[in-house]
């Protein structure tokens, strides 16, 4: 286990480098210019040379190498957008609120899920497994940003319980959370649902009936565990995901998270941006990965690490 | 997905259970389902107190909803309109506009009166002597003086801090030479560009040209494919490594660098005079002496490296600078109060610029302890700025507040200022702006009171079609839309003998650009497409951009389908035919398809052509728009300054925004001869007939003027009094609740 830990520790850099240098290349291939406005009156020609040079956006050669020896020392390097902050700052205030809110959405999806998956199971083909399937059938369909306005409207709208926006106060994490958790607790649900109705019938779960459990007690017992492994894979990249923040939730909930910049570093050929907010979700995404085949050892030992 | 092997052992192990086995066939298994309720009751109360927890406060006077958060606070630095809208209560230059006076006239702010302007010894009135009134104070309680001016402005020429609005203060005598210089001297430090752009840039500029020449005389490309070269910018390359050149002297005691500087004065002469019959023969003549210039740079360079480049050597260059700004660049520090400044040229609109926030003073105590030479004296002896120096608690400002909070993406808050002179007279004392990217949000935030004013709807939205609609039918009264000086319009490609698609251009032929011009119902468009209360365009520079200048509307293109139809047969195209197909250009995001698809239809059923729409990102459309990769391109311009220049510039050659690519050595002359006019009105007649040329010539035909949109209860927000120029005083507005 522990060889493994470290191997996987030691592929990192590796794998952070490939992914670095094909970010890097997509990003240089962007067309546009990163130091122009978006409107109006551009900046002469010799104030555009000078930014370039200052940011070594005129030599890539020159890019790379003083953007490897800043690394070392730990920075990023500065925003080409948002000028008086480095991708430092950006990453070190965004990524907490979009962390809370994906842990907050995370919980309520798994707590969610959960429920709905295993009251199916236990009551297959009853009115609530009906009712939850549908749900969670819907829930995985409907696009983000429609869940969300619904939510919206009818929770800060129509009925007045919570803000419209903001962040800051608890009360301000549960519409987003609750918009974000809609599609992995419908998921949750679904490999739950049908992980235990497969679990259920097989060999093992009916000798543990036929020796006197209760349907329950074999569920919860034996049968979850198994069941749950889907899931559990399932979670590594969706936890990644959720910690980094989504553009929509946030622009729609005006929630000063990561997500907005992944998408508008792009649109703004931000350089720095786009590395820096790559090479940190890489190295969340690895992490989560590894974290959640430690945790596949542990719930199901059948399973060997090497 | 993890990567992990399943290993099978034959039976899972299954716990012992002790006691008597009774198999349970219940449909509900009490067990659970009481875990479940209880489940439920628990979300139910954390769902509660969710509910309960802490209301929202109106922590400030005044609410608004800002679209995106803030780049700079750095009144020298920003640029976006968001932050100069921020940064306007904070710091305050030494005239703003009176919003409350017609014809929105500047007026002494930190100045204690407006300036005295005296002539020059050429008896052109260039000079201008601002007093500081006694009373302007620092938010610390120190005095604002002429010093603070001056300190600001020379940051604003300094392109160590790529100011973006530098060139708002080139008015100024000496100041564009002086950024021009510094940027020259920053490069010189450490000319390593130097075979760059010997060997590689201007040689494979040439080389590409050369090599697609040989290949149309092939027949396998055709002109149009070939990049094209630019001699002049190419020499200009050159010219300016010899100028770099130049800021090693006093290091060049051994004169080696002469060889060089003469095989680049020649490779200059030759570069100039480059065309395309004798680019393949000279080449090799270039690369000989580039090679040879490019060595000696080199060697010198090696050499000399560790000798001169310390610390102190970044610091000596960079008094240099500060002494040459205060040399060649127009602006005095009488006294401690009183500031002269001498312009280039007339510029009657300069009280204008005056206002803008680039001119506005720093706190030079509290800025330079954030300011420093770049950490590697050894490789650059750039000036570098720590942005933290406008952080709450650090910044010091002279505008009406200070900064309380600021956080990023979050919020902004703003409280009053206790020094500021004009305390008395403002109706609020904090103003909260709130970051809300998503317009249906801003809305909402408004509906449910949470916003005072939502100044930051695009007017192209559909929410701002629907509020609009509901004002035109009596529903509310809460929608203002005031004109803007800015036009809305659309770009013939004046340019290229050939289209983008290989068709010979049709658009060289002012007639062609007239009648494609004259088939746009431009009443239509405003009234039943965009609905949001612009208004038709029939001049370029919109009413109101400029005292004393009344746009030539009467030679504007109007809606005459049979006219059109003439015009076109005229310029040989009878009933459309022979017209190329034509493809109108814009970008994406910005609600534009409305009145490009309306646009298509009127030319395709006005003039028989064959329309096609292309959208592209903001980034590409940009480049291909200035390239004049396009046929018919969407533009869109708002004027800086209330003066018709701002408009008018576009259409001079050398414009680095004339995007239709229009050439007319007529309209150079008129514009150049009025900048030279002393006398306001005969300057205005001028200009006047600048534009009359353009009308007439169309090489963009005007659609509409732009309306600002904002939303605020008029019962509620007193005194915004918006305007034409988008300026506020916010300090003067007062908010009822």
């Amino acid at each position: 286990m522990a060889s493994l830990i470290i191997r996987r520790l030691l592929q990192l850099p590796l794998i952070l480098f490939v992914i670095f240098m094909i970010t890097f290349l997509l990003a240089w291939s962007l067309p546009g210019d990163p130091l122009s406005r978006s409107e109006g009156k551009q900046p002469p020609i010799e104030v555009r040379m000078a930014m370039a040079k200052q940011y070594n956006l005129d030599s890539q050669p020159r890019f790379l190498k003083s953007y490897a020896t800043e690394l070392m020392k730990g920075s990023l390097g500065p925003s080409l957008t948002y000028r008086d902050q480095s991708v430092n700052d950006i990453i070190a205030t965004g990524l907490p609120t979009s962390a809370l809110l994906g842990a907050a959405a995370l919980f309520i999806a798994l707590h969610i899920g959960l429920a709905a998956g295993i009251a199916g199971a236990l009551w297959p083909r009853s009115p609530l497994d009906f009712a939850t399937l549908s749900v969670a059938l819907v829930g995985v369909s409907l696009p983000i940003f429609v869940t969300g306005a619904i939510l919206l409207a009818l929770f800060a709208g129509i009925v007045n319980l919570f803000p419209v926006g903001g962040w800051g106060e608890p009360r301000h994490i549960f519409l987003p959370a609750l918009t974000l958790s809609v599609i992995p607790a419908a998921y949750i649900a679904r490999l739950i649902r049908l992980g235990l109705a497969d679990v259920m019938s097989s060999d093992y779960i009916r000798t543990a009936l036929a020796k006197g459990l209760s349907r329950s007690e074999a569920l919860f017992r034996h049968a979850l565990k198994v069941a749950f492994l889907p899931v559990l894979s399932f979670l590594g990249p969706a936890a990644a995901a959720a910690l980094t923040g989504s553009f929509v939730v946030e622009k729609l909930f005006a929630i000063p998270g990561l997500g907005d910049h992944f998408v508008n570093a792009v649109l703004n050929k931000d350089q720095f941006l786009i590395l820096g907010l790559v090479l940190t979700y890489a190295t969340i995404l690895v992490l989560f990965n590894l974290v959640v085949d430690v945790a596949y050892a542990y719930v199901d030992p059948r399973i060997e690490l090497t | 997905m993890p990567v992990a092997r399943v290993v099978w052992t034959p039976h899972p192990p299954i716990a012992k259970r002790p006691g008597p086995g009774r198999v349970k066939c219940l449909p509900m298994t009490r067990g659970p389902f009481k875990w479940l309720m209880l489940l439920l009751v628990f979300d139910v109360v954390v769902i509660a107190w969710l509910v309960v927890s802490g209301g929202e406060t109106d922590d400030a006077d005044l609410v608004f909803a800002s679209s995106s958060g803030h780049n700079f606070l750095d009144p020298q630095r920003l640029s976006a309109s968001n932050d100069i809208r921020l940064a306007e209560n904070l710091f305050e230059p030494l005239l703003r506009i009176k919003i409350d006076a017609p014809g929105l006239p500047p007026e002494p702010a930190t100045a204690a009166a407006l300036p005295e302007v005296t002539n020059d010894a050429e008896g052109r009135p260039v000079i201008y002597a601002f007093t500081i009134r006694d009373d302007a104070k620092w938010s610390n309680g120190e005095d604002v003086t002429s010093h603070d001016f001056i300190y600001a402005w020379r940051r604003a020429l300094m392109p160590d801090f790529d100011s973006e609005y530098s060139y708002i203060l080139w008015k100024i005598k000496g100041a564009e030479e002086f950024y021009k210089w510094r940027q020259e001297q920053l490069s010189a430090y450490l000319p390593t560009g130097a075979r760059d752009v010997l060997l590689t840039t201007v040689y494979d500029a040439m080389k590409n040209r050369a090599d697609g020449l040989s290949k149309v005389a092939a027949g396998d490309l055709k002109l149009n494919d070939v990049p094209p070269l630019d001699a002049a910018s190419e020499a200009k390359k050159i010219a300016g490594l010899q100028s770099q050149l130049v800021h090693h002297k006093p290091y060049d005691t051994k004169k080696q660098l002469a060889p060089a500087q003469a095989a680049l004065e020649q490779l200059e002469e030759l570069v100039k005079s480059l065309t395309d019959a004798n680019l393949a023969d000279n080449l090799e003549r270039y690369e000989t002496l580039a090679t040879k210039a490019a060595e000696v740079i080199d060697t010198y360079d090696a050499e000399v490296f560790a000798s001169h480049r310390t610390p102190e050597t970044a610091r000596k260059w960079l008094n240099i600078a500060f002494d040459r700004f205060n040399k060649t660049v127009g602006v005095q520090a009488i006294d401690d109060k009183k500031l002269r400044v001498t312009l280039a040229s007339p510029t009657p609109y300069f009280l204008y610029l005056a206002a803008f926030i680039t001119y506005a003073p720093v706190h030079e105590a509290s800025v330079e302890k954030f300011v420093g030479l770049a950490p590697d004296a050894t490789k650059s002896a750039r000036l570098i700025q720590d942005a933290r120096w406008t952080s709450p608690g650090t910044i010091v400002t002279n505008g009406p507040y200070i900064l309380n909070r600021r956080r990023f993406k979050r919020d902004v808050l703003l409280t009053q200022n206790p020094h500021y002179w004009n305390k008395a007279n403002m109706r609020n004392t904090s103003i909260l702006e709130i970051i809300v990217g998503d317009p249906q949000t801003q809305l909402a935030m408004y509906n449910k009171g949470r916003l005072d004013w939502v100044p930051d709807i695009p007017s192209s939205t559909s929410i701002a079609r629907d509020l609009a609609g509901e004002m035109a039918k009596g529903k509310r009264n809460d929608v203002h839309m005031p004109t803007t000086i800015g036009t809305y319009y659309y770009n013939f490609n004046c340019k290229d003998k050939e289209l983008p698609s290989g068709h010979p251009n049709p658009f060289l032929d002012p007639r062609v650009r007239r009648a494609f011009s004259m088939a746009i119902d431009r009443k239509t468009i405003v009234e039943k497409v965009n609905g949001v209360g612009q208004v038709p365009a029939y001049s370029f520079t919109p009413p109101g951009a400029g005292k004393g200048y009344d746009p030539p509307v009467e030679h504007g293109v109007r809606f005459d389908p049979e006219g059109a139809r003439k015009l076109l047969a005229e310029a040989g195209f009878p009933d459309g035919k022979g017209l190329p197909p034509i493809e109108i250009f814009f970008n994406s995001a910005g609600g534009h398809e409305g009145a490009a698809q309306f646009i298509q239809v009127q030319w395709q059923q006005v003039l028989n052509a064959e329309v096609t729409l292309r959208s592209q990102e903001w980034p590409v459309f940009q480049e291909e728009r200035k390239r004049q990769k396009y046929d018919v391109a969407r533009g869109g311009w708002i004027g800086d300054y209330p003066d018709p220049v701002t408009f008018l510039d576009l259409f001079l050659s050398g414009s680095n925004h004339n995007d239709a690519g229009y050439n007319n050595p007529e309209v150079d002359r008129l514009f150049a001869e009025a900048s030279k006019e002393v006398d306001p009105a005969k300057r205005m007649a001028k200009l006047r007939e600048a534009e009359i040329v353009v009308l007439k010539e169309q090489p963009v035909a005007p659609i509409l003027y732009y309306v600002w949109f904002h939303l605020y209860d008029p019962g509620k927000v007193k005194n915004m009094n918006l305007n034409n120029l988008n300026s506020r005083r916010l300090e003067f507005v007062e908010v009822v609740r």
